[in-house]
């Protein structure tokens, strides 16, 4: 055989041996399009899985009112002499709006511009008001009913809260940005610090954001270590030298001793504002053991001025306030009120 | 099937024309079964990796860059070839097994493939059935990616066994 008659017997016979279904090349073409189609629709369905059901969930919660069994809880607090002694002082600035309030005082007068929530003993005052806030304790809780004790929310408070920044300037501060990305790992949640408001300046109506939330410098390992001075970090104005740092957050302490109603309530109501929200996400941690067995869909473990961290996803997610909101359709005082009730989980 | 001719139908494909495809298929389906046989030594390997290489030409037709279709067609199909070898999934034999399957009325007419797996290395048997199909050394030699000199004195070696092989005269 020649060369030429070999380079043609090679083609024929790869000619004749090739196959000849392009029907089916046709088919699979067909067929990926389907295929990329009903990926899409996947991709969409699963995310409406994720979303849907924590939408739902969030959106049927029901919020009890507070009971005066709920009250009782602030009995637990263990630093609120503390916060007695040092607003007793105080006690002028602000105005006790319900009637029924017989001793009243300051805790604190937190306040971030738009996106604040408040705390009392009795319950967590939600409103978000644009002014600064002072946020009242009643400490006669048995006389509560579930209508929660008011808070009284002084726009021109004029008096210092603390002795120690009374004579400060009440100037806007810069915030500091704060952990709302942090996973609520025990050792490195820092403990959030909020200032006492510096009052001795009159705040008007458009006056905002008078309270600066920081982080505790030292770190704790229980919730009930009272209020402890905050030392401010350089990068701070320093007309906020001097900063009232209630209970540090101890999320060690929380996750992993704190596990009955007293207890939470006593993290609720001697730190700062981090809501976080919840769902048993089985994973076997001291978190979830909180929750283990309990028809609960969120709970508000702690907060801090600034942050909501929403424990929601499986994954321990931590969201900025702002993004709980959108995603729940609540508003804060609807969390709050869902957390407080999440407090009655004992285990 | 002239350059530009194929050029136009790779430009086809990238609009989605299923009888561009087709045409481009029907053209050099043998080519490329050839390749992937002289790789794979199986039949149905071979089959799997013509559907897979016109399938690839069709979702990669954007980007195809103008240059030869046809050496790129071919790379594909090569590169096809060598993932199917690297994934175990070759025959070594064409024993009873492969007789067996749907290609056996197709496998009896393939005298001198089985005499090219049997008597060339794998490079000279590509080169041979590449240049078959009218690819020049040149071409052979980017989507071989061997040197152009090695493409040439290997298909010299090559055509020069299958000759002997074949009891015929070398006309070179």
């Amino acid at each position: 055989m020649t060369e030429k008659n070999i380079l043609d017997k090679i083609k024929a016979e790869c000619n004749a041996s090739a196959p000849d279904n392009f029907s089916e090349i046709e088919n699979q073409i067909k067929t990926s399009k389907k295929n990329r189609r009903n990926i899409i629709l996947k991709i969409s369905a699963a995310a409406a899985v994720i979303a849907v059901p924590f939408l739902s969930v969030i959106a049927s919660q029901k919020f009890k009112p507070m009971g005066p069994e709920d009250i009782k809880l602030a009995e637990v607090t263990a630093d609120t002499s503390e916060y007695t002694e040092e607003t007793d002082d105080n006690s002028n600035t602000t105005k006790p709006v319900s009637e029924k309030e017989t001793e009243e005082s300051t805790v604190t007068v937190p306040h971030v511009e738009s996106q604040m929530a408040h705390k009392t003993e009795n319950g967590l005052k939600t409103e978000l008001p644009p002014q600064s806030q002072s946020i009242t304790k009643n400490q006669t809780q048995k006389e509560s009913s579930h209508n929660i004790p008011s808070t009284e929310i002084i726009p021109t408070t004029t008096k210092k809260v603390h002795p120690d920044i009374s004579d400060k300037p009440h100037t806007s501060s810069t915030r500091k940005p704060s952990h709302t990305t942090k996973p609520v790992v025990s050792s490195e949640i820092e403990s959030p610090c909020h200032t006492i408001l510096t009052t001795n300046q009159e705040i008007s109506d458009n006056h905002t954001s008078q309270c600066i939330t920081e982080h505790c410098p030292y770190e704790t390992t229980s919730a009930a270590q009272g209020t402890q001075p905050c030392s401010v970090p350089q990068t701070l104005p320093k007309t906020d030298t001097t900063k009232e740092c209630t209970v540090p957050v101890s999320f060690t302490g929380y996750h992993t001793e704190c596990t009955t109603k007293e207890c939470i309530s006593e993290q609720l109501l001697s730190v700062n504002l981090i809501f976080a929200a919840s769902q048993d996400d089985h994973s076997g941690n001291s978190k979830s053991k909180i929750y283990e067995g309990k028809d609960y869909n969120y709970i508000v473990t702690d907060y801090d001025l600034y942050n909501v961290q929403l424990n929601y996803s499986r994954h321990s997610e931590t969201h900025s306030i702002d993004e709980v909101l959108k995603k729940t359709k609540l508003t804060i005082d609807d969390l709050i009120e869902a957390g407080l009730n999440a407090t009655k989980i004992e285990k | 099937m002239e350059k530009e001719e194929l050029n136009d139908i790779i430009l086809r494909i990238q609009k989605k024309d299923t009888k561009a495809l087709e045409k481009i298929y029907n053209d050099m389906k043998g080519c490329v079964y050839g390749l992937a046989y002289v790789y794979t030594k199986s039949h149905s390997d071979s089959e799997d990796i013509v559907q897979n290489t016109f399938l690839r030409v069709w979702s990669k037709a954007d980007t195809y860059k103008k240059d030869n279709p046809k050496a790129w067609i071919m790379t594909i199909a090569r590169n096809l070839s060598i993932d199917n070898i690297n994934q175990g999934k070759r025959f070594t034999e064409l024993d009873e097994n492969i007789r067996t399957d749907d290609c056996y009325s197709k496998i009896t007419d393939t005298d001198m493939l089985n005499t090219l797996l049997s008597t060339l290395e794998e490079t000279e048997r590509e080169i041979v059935i590449l240049y078959s199909y009218g690819f020049s050394h040149s071409e052979i030699s980017k989507i071989t990616l061997k040197p152009y000199a090695t493409v040439r004195w290997k298909y010299s070696n090559a055509i020069k066994k299958l000759i002997k092989i074949s009891g015929g005269e070398n006309n070179d």
